[in-house]
């Protein structure tokens, strides 16, 4: 049974590792790019590319980029048995509008070559991947609820074909006021502290506690 | 010429979201791409469109491409050369 060894949390301008706020934005009426850039500076990361990416890969990468760093085994699980799972239930839509601004008007037709890139919700993962060389099984799976069961299941199973050691597994949204990641580090690692059992009850438990 | 290489060096930061950097970073001469911005080839699509909209000037064909994105300065020159031509 794989087990949830650590999580990290993005929302309301905390970054939590945990459940243990480490970083908490001051300027509660910032808007997101502004938080992104403050946490981004705050982790002390130097990776151009950032400011490239759209709201929802943001979102993840510094979701990802906090948890890994919190991860002891991260760096020594093999790279091509590194999963990475993750969910939400609006896709890309807030890039997919901003997008859609920008061919909506004939005389003002300029599609964004940058934009139209992260018009897929899984570019987050390609983000990530790019970020910590990650070539394991990986997924976005769409939902209209949050759906634990089908998280953990799908996750499980790529586990029972061991397929992955590890895996980073979770939820990352960003459409309008919905703007929360949490990502869990799932591994097979016995006698870990504080590790939880990878049950949707628990996917779900963490999930009720932060939303 | 320097104050349309002037401008354009901030309009290419800001298309290209090149957070941290200033227009007194980017060495007019210097290629724009495999340098230290770390331009890729979304970035060049993103020039491409720039150029289209705010001085309506197309690129004909990608060997032309290669010389017109060489450097800012160059990039000047082929819009200073074709300004008021509208699409080339």
């Amino acid at each position: 049974m794989p087990v949830i060894a650590h999580y990290s949390l993005i929302k309301d301008g905390v970054l939590a590792i945990d459940g243990l706020a480490i970083y908490r934005h001051e300027d509660k009426e910032a808007g997101a790019a502004a938080f992104a850039s403050a946490l981004y500076k705050h982790m002390e990361l130097s990776y151009l590319k950032f400011f490239k990416m759209d709201n929802l890969s943001k979102l993840g990468f510094l979701a990802a980029e906090a948890l890994t760093k919190a991860v002891p085994d991260f760096a020594d699980t093999p790279k091509d048995k590194t999963g990475l799972f993750l969910m939400n239930t609006h896709s890309s839509l807030d890039t997919d509008e901003r997008y859609y601004e920008t061919v909506a008007n004939d005389e003002n037709n300029f599609p964004s070559p940058a934009l139209f890139v992260y018009t897929l919700p899984n570019i987050v993962i390609g983000e990530i991947c790019i970020r910590h060389k990650i070539t394991g099984e990986h997924a976005f799976l769409l939902s209209e609820q949050p759906d634990a069961t089908l998280l953990c299941n799908y996750v499980c199973n790529v586990f029972d074909e061991n397929a992955v050691d590890a895996a980073i597994v979770g939820w990352v949204e960003y459409y309008g006021a919905k703007r929360h990641a949490l990502l869990m580090w799932v591994n097979r690692l016995p006698g870990q502290t504080g590790a939880r059992e990878f049950t949707p009850e628990a996917i779900q438990q963490l999930w009720t506690i932060h939303s | 010429m320097e104050t349309l290489i002037t401008d354009l060096k901030t309009q290419i930061i800001d298309h290209l979201n090149l957070e941290g950097v200033s227009p007194n970073d980017i060495d007019a001469d210097e290629p724009l791409f495999g340098s230290e911005l770390g331009l890729d080839s979304i970035d060049a699509l993103e020039i491409i469109v720039m150029l289209e909209r705010i001085y309506g000037l197309k690129i004909k064909s990608q060997e032309e491409g290669k010389k017109v994105f060489y450097s800012v300065r160059t990039l000047a020159e082929f819009i200073s050369e074709n300004k008021g031509l509208g699409v080339v």
